[in-house]
């Protein structure tokens, strides 16, 4: 009897270790964050593109894991529920922004694999993570210009691929570099899932290149190209490829009292028969940090979503305040003013106002 | 003759108590300073302020190019936390957190964990291969997997 009862304390400590070293082994090797967005909107007047009704959303909800498979491999994802997702319902969206590994040869030098944002500007890489800018949404004009008055958008949102980055310092200045090769996407028509398989054997090209000075200044350039396929008469893909090419730069520079960011992007949609579509877009945005805690903004959003023709432009005001109420907390509240030419597709000269208002998280 | 006598020792014990006291408040004072721990793995003894900084923002992340830096940091709400904060990072812990939320969920890397207590942060860069963190110095005597870190410029904080 006294055996057994021995026998089960040494079992259960044995187990206790276990789990212990366990514990603290994935305490160690896997990291979780997260982030969340409850918004608000609504436009003023019955005219324009905005959200008359005024409605409460469940923008999103997001976890983020970091694995360290070993020293040198890390397994990054970021899994997201907008919108309330609800699966039986067909309400929502559930998404993978991010799954991919990268593995650090050097840290001038390092590979990854799988789904991954486009790194393209400032915003793409953060758009879903609202705790991480100031506004509401992230800049129009550069990021979702296809909502804007263009037919598509300057880059895609995601890609998979490959892709080799790194840091290093030029002088006394910090750079980070990203190169990415994948499938692109399919603007013009879906004919495959682009993650899994590519309906053509061009690979898009996207790339970036960030230099800071000191720590108040970044400077960065990027670019994007690709091929989408077109389809004959009879809706079959054909060898027919109309071009995407897309460049900008950024600059983003703080201070203890205020900061200022701007973005330009530009470039051209080629089909292999008809007219290229060139177009160009800014952003411009000043803020006041009051005691890190209040921090109004100003941003001014321009896209002209075709130069050859007139009248087409787009314009936002953005005004607001970011509030940080408490650490990984944030209150957002501002008026979006959208003005717009009479031959823009996504708003045909209508002006509008819209209260927009957000609480983001974290953590 | 006495009275001289008595008047010099006290004098004497006086001054021996306020040297002593003084002595061990600054010796107090020093042991309570912040000094940088590094895994016993680390390739390196000293590293600039600058690079310091580096790391702490996630620009340099590999000790010599090769082994991952894996940065600690002790909670902004501690002493030494807050310390760090303003002497060392000269940045405050809300603009840190924002810098590395963007890092963080653009997917680019990991935030430096924080921790509450020395003990837990002691138990973390000892353990972690390519780790550092802050510690006060009296707690950075005689630890056997970590060793401490110069950073020219920083002579405690």
């Amino acid at each position: 009897m006294e055996k057994k009862r021995l026998s089960i304390f040494f079992l259960l400590m044995f187990v206790a270790l276990c789990v212990t070293q366990v514990n603290a082994q994935l305490g160690d090797r896997i990291l979780i964050n997260g982030y969340s967005s409850f918004e608000f909107e609504r436009q003023f007047g019955d005219e324009g593109e905005g959200d008359p009704n005024g409605s409460f959303d469940a923008d999103l909800f997001d976890l983020v894991f970091n694995v360290y498979a070993t020293n040198n491999l890390r397994v990054a994802a970021d899994f997201s529920w907008e919108h309330g997702a609800a699966t039986e319902d067909g309400r929502g969206n559930v998404v993978v922004e991010y799954a991919f590994g990268e593995y650090s040869v050097t840290d001038a030098f390092r590979l990854r694999a799988g789904k991954m944002f486009t790194h393209f500007g400032i915003y793409n890489e953060i758009h879903t993570a609202k705790p991480a800018f100031l506004t509401v949404k992230e800049p129009q004009s550069t990021n979702k210009n296809h909502k804007f008055g263009s037919d598509i958008r300057f880059y895609p949102r995601w890609a998979t691929g490959i892709a080799a980055l790194g840091n290093t310092t030029v002088g006394e200045a910090d750079l980070d570099y990203i190169v990415q090769i994948t499938n692109g996407e399919q603007e013009l028509q879906e004919l495959t899932n682009p993650h899994e398989e590519d309906d053509n054997k061009g690979k898009a090209l996207s790339g970036r290149v960030r230099l800071s000075p000191n720590r108040d200044l970044q400077l960065g350039v990027s670019f994007h190209t690709d091929g989408f396929t077109e389809l004959d008469s009879l809706g079959a893909a054909s060898d027919g490829r109309t071009r995407l090419t897309s460049y900008g730069a950024h600059a983003e520079w703080s201070s203890d009292n205020v900061g200022l960011e701007v973005e330009f992007v530009a470039g051209s949609v080629s089909p292999s028969v008809g007219e290229k579509v060139s177009r160009t877009a800014y952003t411009a945005m000043v803020y006041f940090p009051l005691q890190d805690t209040f921090i109004p903004y100003f941003r001014y959003e321009s896209l002209d979503p075709n130069t050859n023709i007139e009248m087409d432009r787009a314009n936002l005001f953005v005004y607001g305040v970011n509030v940080q109420v408490d650490d990984g907390l944030f209150l957002k509240v501002e008026l979006n003013t959208v003005n717009s030419d009479e031959n823009n597709a996504s708003f045909s000269g209508v002006s509008y106002t819209e209260l927009k208002a957000a609480i983001a998280i974290g953590f | 003759m006495i009275t001289e006598y008595i008047k010099r020792t006290s004098l004497l014990i006086t001054f021996c108590l306020f040297l002593g006291v003084y002595s061990s408040l600054f010796a107090q004072e020093n042991a309570d300073k912040g000094v940088f721990i590094v895994n016993a793995s680390v390739p390196v003894e000293s590293v600039s302020k600058k690079d310091l900084e580096k790391i702490y923002l996630g620009k340099l992340q590999a000790w010599e190019g090769k082994l991952k830096i894996s940065p600690s940091i002790m909670h902004h709400k501690t002493d030494i936390g807050d310390r760090f904060f303003d002497d060392v990072l000269d940045m405050s812990f809300r603009k840190y957190n924002k810098h590395w939320l963007k890092i963080v969920f653009s997917g680019s890397n990991a935030a430096p964990p924080a921790f509450k207590t020395v003990e837990e942060i002691i138990a973390y860069v000892s353990q972690k291969d390519g780790g550092i963190g802050f510690v006060p110095a009296s707690a950075a005597k005689d630890l056997e997997s970590c060793k401490i870190l110069t950073v020219q410029g920083i002579d405690g904080f």
